[in-house]
């Protein structure tokens, strides 16, 4: 049943992403600025970091299908969101084994996590030709926006996120 | 992560990376169809964003319709002014169309590629990806949308049909168009022959549509007007696409490029017109160079 709820706010978060960039204010979008929402992989960020123990890897196949659902739903390439959702999930499911529970803690794994995921989709597209975009112009217009935006994004939304969760795993 | 490079894990995260590269040359191919899982995802998607954005779509509509009772009074007294310029108009536009009909008649020709059933479409969502200018629209392949068929918005073209589910389709915008997808069109002259040229691409610094191939003798200036010419295939003729706004030559000194500022704002998307060419295409295996 758990699953089935996860599952639903997952894909109700990976719509939101897209609705959200439909609604908002066309100046943020038309401006020099690229904000990127990944609300999803937030999410399963702190799926990895709250709902896995060090020895389960549920998140990931979370991560699996989001990054599948996103690369359908948004972009005309599949596989790339999926890679590197799998990938960042992973990373930061093993960095959190080694660290302390801490709200702080979790803050600067999210943020790592989401900086991690876009420069790995940076790469990723740059290498498939998507966009030409040099690294100095990225780093400046792509990655500190939406780095700031994702964290505003997790500010507003930490606790009722860490409250879901912590109810599915009290079901247990 | 001491047991990373087990061979059983080794082997996993090699057969996955091959999978990952497998999945993104399929997909990076030019198909024509998208396959039915995807359709499938693309339509859940959609129902969900619908449920979403009707409320929202009504709140919306309920701020419109009150700010316009507030401009009704002024806007009543421009279109007066309006009107009387149309009386005449809609008289000249009567004798263009039976004189139209007329010379159609005597060359056995009842439809013209200006011709076209739209298909009226909310959109529902913008990509998150930046990198992929596309739109989400209401409407699929059981509406009777179809790939490649031209997106237009009241104040000209903004894209085209990029793939269809059932229910849903994806709109690429013309901010995301490549040399792929190519858009024969007309520089309309107020004086002398109408200007031949490809849209050719969008360049993202100034925002502008690069229209290429135009011819080095043609005379253009910088305001004249862009439709589409329907010659490509798929989409109709004289689509409003934007204006002239700066030219230069190209870098071999052949042809003349011109950049064309979008008539349609492409950040501010809401309703959206599918244009559905009533002329059918002689043979789609023809035009199979990706030309619309």
């Amino acid at each position: 049943m758990k699953h089935v709820w996860l599952c639903f706010l997952t894909l109700l978060l990976i719509t939101l992403e897209g609705m959200a960039m439909n609604l908002l204010p066309s100046s943020l979008l038309s401006c020099q600025w690229q904000i990127v929402p990944h609300w999803t992989l937030l999410f399963i960020l702190l799926l990895s970091i709250y709902y896995d123990s060090s020895d389960t890897y549920q998140s990931l196949w979370y991560a699996l299908g989001a990054g599948l659902f996103v690369d359908i739903i948004y972009t005309d390439v599949i596989g790339v969101h999926m890679m590197v959702y799998v990938l960042v999930v992973y990373i930061v499911h093993g960095l959190d084994k080694w660290l302390q529970s801490h709200i702080l803690v979790t803050t600067l794994l999210v943020l790592f996590g989401v900086g991690a995921a876009d420069t790995l989709l940076y790469r990723v597209y740059s290498l498939l030709d998507v966009t030409d975009m040099g690294w100095g112009a990225y780093v400046m217009d792509r990655l500190f926006p939406t780095a700031i935006g994702n964290m505003v994004f997790f500010l507003l939304t930490f606790v009722i996120f860490k409250y879901v969760i912590q109810q599915l795993v009290d079901d247990d | 992560m001491p047991s990373f490079f087990r061979r059983k894990t080794l082997i996993t995260i090699l057969i996955a990376f091959i999978l990952i590269v497998t999945l993104i040359g399929f997909s990076m191919r030019d198909r024509e169809e998208v396959t039915m899982p995807e359709q499938f995802i693309l339509d859940t998607a959609g129902w969900v964003q619908t449920i979403f954005n009707t409320p929202i779509q009504w709140v919306d509509r309920s701020i419109a319709t009150f700010q316009d009772v507030f401009r009704v009074y002024e806007q009543n007294e421009v279109l007066k002014g309006r009107l009387a310029e149309y009386e005449g108009l809609i008289v000249e536009n009567q004798e263009l169309e039976k004189e139209n009909e007329k010379l159609r008649g005597t060359i056995d020709k009842t439809e013209g590629l200006s011709e076209y059933s739209p298909v009226q479409a909310t959109v529902i969502a913008r990509s998150s990806e930046r990198w992929f200018e596309q739109v989400t629209v209401n409407r699929g392949a059981e509406h009777g949308v179809e790939k490649d068929m031209a997106v237009i918005t009241d104040e000209g073209l903004i894209g085209k049909v990029q793939s269809t589910a059932a229910f849903h389709s994806t709109v690429k915008l013309l901010s995301g168009f490549d040399l792929s997808n190519k858009i024969s069109s007309w520089v309309v002259r107020e004086e002398g022959d109408n200007v031949f040229g490809l849209i050719e691409g969008y360049d993202e610094e100034s925002g502008r549509l690069v229209l290429g191939g135009i011819n080095l003798d043609a005379e253009l200036s910088v305001g004249d007007k862009v439709v589409s010419s329907g010659l490509g295939g798929v989409f109709p003729s004289r689509l409003q696409i934007g204006s002239v706004a700066e030219l230069e030559n190209d870098e071999y000194g052949l042809t003349k490029t011109a950049l064309i500022e979008p008539a349609a704002n492409l950040y501010e998307i809401n309703h959206v017109l599918i244009a559905r060419r009533s002329e059918q295409r002689v043979d789609s295996g023809q035009a199979g160079d990706g030309e619309s």
